[in-house]
């Protein structure tokens, strides 16, 4: 039997768990400071920057990125949950197209990205997430089937005890499996 | 037990490994280059009009200048067709339209209707292959992105995108001129061109004036009675307020007060004058409003007789939608002060009145003098060791009305203008390439020994004399049915009963049985027949006043090979037109296939190889360069993506079909 085990230990008080009925195990684990785990790697964005970028890997062909930021206080983490669902939605917007002709109008994606979570708020947390799919690239948008390389649960989640906001997302290779609930919630 | 690895993953993470391993050998040997790759949108090259290396060496462009003595130098050719989706997906995959998928910018594909775009060749989903900034990510390097087409929707992980260009990610607030409704002449001749790509937001609004109402700060003393306008755009309202501060018993009105709220002063500003840049709030349109803070810049452009007025609203289009991650986008607001990047607008609004050109020349000085500041920032501030760099600037002004017929000897209009007049265009042409030398100075004075620098541009242009109306000469033929809605303006085709039509920017669809519902490729003796009879409706097609042919050549898609273009995303006719001529897909009551334009230069639909005035700048500068050599023939741009994988140690994937230049690598 796989055990999940995917947790961030990014303050004493302050946990971050994948909920273990909803996606694959993962075997992963790491914190701040130490690698726990040789399955992934650490890539901090930079030296002086206060995000902390993590991506790593399942055995699945799964792949994990999150971003932390830490001592957002709760009118900062309001900022970045609209930025961010912005920045998803403007993605499925119908677009003018750039060297328009009479005929030559506008581009609609027709993907099936479903964009009506609304932001949840209880139990010490707020965390809203949407289900998109992916190119090989790890990037939402497409519109073309055959491009969709992913299925990918892309979730904001805002731990309001440790003051830290979390943007994961969570890829695994395209099925027909849908992450209907969140992969993660604040311990 | 572990399972195995999907394919799609095998490939990812076996590249990953693989690259991992080479960056690590450089950063072990601590000589991993740093690389500013700036490509400048659409900077003609050549050796016979625009003569950049010669002005170089003159002494016009003292920073090239310095780049020619140390490193080595040539042209580079395009691909067809000769626009910037198609060529920067070439140059930063080192690959041709039909291996990368991008065909253009709006382009149909067989298995979807026809009335609508398949895909955005501008987004950097739909390229079929990984551009260079993801090869650097994956070797370590941080990468950062300004103003690159192609980039967005963002792709880096750890970098920096910064106002990738019309990807279909970020919103964009295009300037916008407020001009009075009296002018019926201009509101006749603009037409659909008054919106941004003829069917989006408002480039130009006409709207009248009237007598102020509540306004409760002091009025300036005005000589003739003030005007008010109501000038709303974005969700976002400014009362302007005309009036006459001169007593010479004449209607000369020559200041506009702006205001919020009529109760406080936004900006008093001068005929001819820009007013600094003031706070605004914009509503941008996704589903409910988004408020997006950003700035404002105006400027009065003309002002007169009562009721007369061009105002201009230019906005600061970095803020926190429109890098990745939105931070960048405070941060050098903050150290670079609000950005101009898209001079003038598409279509180009600064075409009609001598105003609009000085006042085009004023958003490049201003487009130009924050890419050069914006230089150091992506060096040092962001700490990017990978910098692709482009600017829009060229693009704009060699296809703008003003200059370019005037310049090019081969344009009809070269003789339209005395010798002072053009040497006066060539010193506001030349004014313009300065600015973009005082940017590589800015290159050049934030690299190190370690440094390579390359210079690029992903085409050139050339003058443009007539529009070609495709679709009035299949619509007089019966091959294209249509209706026009008064109401939209708009053109209804009727795809069921169309059988031929014209389709941005060299595509031509046919089916002998109608166009309606999903494309496919018809097949048989009804269809090969009809194929044949526009091709030799195009072959006839002649410019009556000079007997120009107008087609340059076609190709079936069954060869879209030979022209490297991908057959799935190309019309059943690829057409390319002669230089002058620039397929549209207008339709018009009148019929007319040859319709004057107002743009100056033009590069869709041409083929480069045809065309000397396509050809770009390649500049490559940095250890293992060799210093001063001048490359005797010019290059291909699948050469360039090889080339600087090659110095950098990063394997170019097989599909890349360049080659690395040996010729200038010192031994």
């Amino acid at each position: 039997m796989h055990i999940l085990f995917f947790i961030i230990t990014a303050l004493p008080h302050s946990l971050l768990a994948v909920d273990p009925l909803m996606i694959p195990p993962l075997n992963l684990a790491f914190d701040r400071a130490l690698v726990r785990s040789e399955k992934f790697e650490l890539q901090p964005k930079s030296d002086s920057d206060a995000d902390i970028l993590r991506s790593f890997r399942g055995d699945k062909g799964e792949y994990v990125r999150v971003i932390e930021r830490d001592g957002i206080d709760p009118k900062a983490a309001n900022g970045f949950f609209k930025s961010k669902m912005v920045q998803i939605k403007m993605l499925f917007t119908p677009q003018t197209v750039p060297y328009s002709g009479a005929i030559t109008i506008s581009a609609q994606c027709l993907s099936q990205a479903r964009l009506q979570n609304k932001i949840q708020d209880h139990k010490g947390q707020r965390s809203v997430f949407f289900q998109l799919n992916a190119t090989e690239n790890f990037v939402y948008g497409t519109c073309a089937p055959e491009q969709e390389k992913f299925a990918s649960q892309y979730l904001l989640l805002y731990c309001k005890k440790a003051k830290i906001f979390y943007e994961l997302k969570f890829f695994a290779p395209k099925a027909k499996t849908r992450y209907a609930t969140p992969v993660a919630h604040c311990l | 037990m572990r399972l195995p690895l999907p394919t799609v993953c095998k490939a990812f993470w076996g590249c990953l490994i693989a690259l991992t391993l080479v960056s690590n050998i450089s950063a072990a040997e601590g000589t991993k280059p740093k690389v500013y790759w700036f490509v400048p949108d659409g900077l003609r090259a050549e050796d016979e009009q625009f003569t950049i290396y010669k002005w170089a060496q003159s002494g016009e462009l003292p920073n090239l200048q310095r780049l020619l003595r140390e490193g080595s130098y040539g042209y580079s050719w395009p691909v067809f067709p000769g626009h910037t989706p198609t060529n920067f997906a070439t140059l930063m995959t080192g690959t041709t339209p039909d291996i990368h998928g991008i065909a253009d910018g709006a382009m149909r594909m067989v298995g979807y209707p026809l009335n609508t775009v398949a895909r955005g060749g501008f987004s950097s989903l739909a390229k079929l292959v990984r551009p260079i900034w993801l090869d650097a990510e994956q070797s370590k390097y941080l990468v950062s992105l300004l103003s690159v087409p192609g980039s967005t929707p963002p792709q880096l992980v750890k970098g920096n995108t910064i106002n990738g260009r019309w990807g279909g990610w970020g919103p964009d607030f295009p300037a916008i001129n407020f001009h009075t409704r009296n002018d019926r002449s201009l509101m006749l001749e603009i037409g659909q061109n008054r919106r941004l790509f003829t069917f989006g937001s408002d480039l130009t609004r006409f709207l009248s004036a009237s007598s102020p109402k509540n306004w409760s700060l002091k009025i300036p003393t005005s000589y003739s009675p003030p005007r008010e306008l109501t000038l709303t755009n974005w969700g976002e309202t400014i009362y302007a307020l005309l009036y006459d501060s001169t007593d010479d018993h004449q209607e000369n009105y020559d200041h506009v007060l702006f205001s919020k709220d009529r109760k406080h002063v936004l900006a008093d500003v001068k005929l001819g004058a820009w007013s600094t840049w003031l706070p605004v709030t914009l509503q941008w349109k996704l589903g409910e409003p988004v408020p997006v803070s950003t700035e404002l810049k105006l400027k009065v452009l003309r002002l007169g007789k009562r009721d007369q007025f061009r105002i201009r609203f230019l906005y600061n289009n970095l803020h926190q939608y429109s890098t990745s991650p939105p931070e960048v986008a405070d941060a050098m607001n903050k150290a670079l002060g609000p950005m101009v990047d898209f001079v003038d607008n598409y279509p180009p609004q600064l075409i009609y009145f001598p105003e609009d050109k000085n006042t085009f020349l004023e958003e490049a000085r201003f487009s130009l003098e924050w890419h050069r500041k914006a230089v150091p920032f992506l060096m040092r501030s962001l700490k990017s060791d990978f910098v692709i760099h482009s600017i829009y600037t060229p693009n704009q002004m060699l296809t703008s009305r003003w200059w370019m017929p005037y310049l090019d000897k081969n344009s009809p209009k070269y003789h339209d203008v005395s010798e002072e007049a053009r040497a006066q265009l060539w010193r506001e042409m030349k004014e313009m390439y300065k600015g973009i030398d005082a940017i590589l100075g800015e290159i050049l004075k934030s690299a190190d020994d370690n440094t390579y620098i390359f210079f690029s541009s992903d085409h050139g242009a050339l003058p443009l004399y007539k529009e070609v109306r495709l679709n009035n000469l299949f619509a007089a033929k019966g091959w294209l049915k249509y209706r026009f809605d008064a109401k939209s303006a708009e053109f209804r085709v009727d795809w069921n009963k169309t059988r031929v039509i014209f389709l941005q920017m060299d595509n031509i669809y046919i089916n002998s049985r109608g166009l309606g519902g999903i494309y496919q490729r018809e097949h048989g003796a009804a269809y090969e027949k009809l194929r044949d009879e526009v091709v030799q409706e195009l072959k006839n097609l002649k410019n009556e006043k000079t007997g120009e042919k107008v087609l340059a050549q076609s190709w079936k898609w069954e060869d879209a090979k030979l022209v490297n273009l991908p057959q799935d995303r190309v019309g059943d006719l690829i057409v390319a037109n002669s230089a002058g001529y620039n397929w549209v897909e207008d339709i018009s009551k009148d019929g007319i296939v040859l319709h004057d334009t107002l743009k100056g230069g033009y590069k869709q639909a041409v083929l480069p190889k045809n065309n000397k005035a396509m050809l770009t700048p390649f500049v490559a500068w940095g250890p293992g360069i060799k210093a001063g050599h001048q490359m005797r023939e010019p290059i291909n741009h699948v050469d360039q993506y090889r080339t600087i994988m090659h110095v950098l140690g990063i394997p170019a994937p097989k599909h890349a079909t360049g080659k690395v230049l040996e010729d200038i690598l010192r031994k």
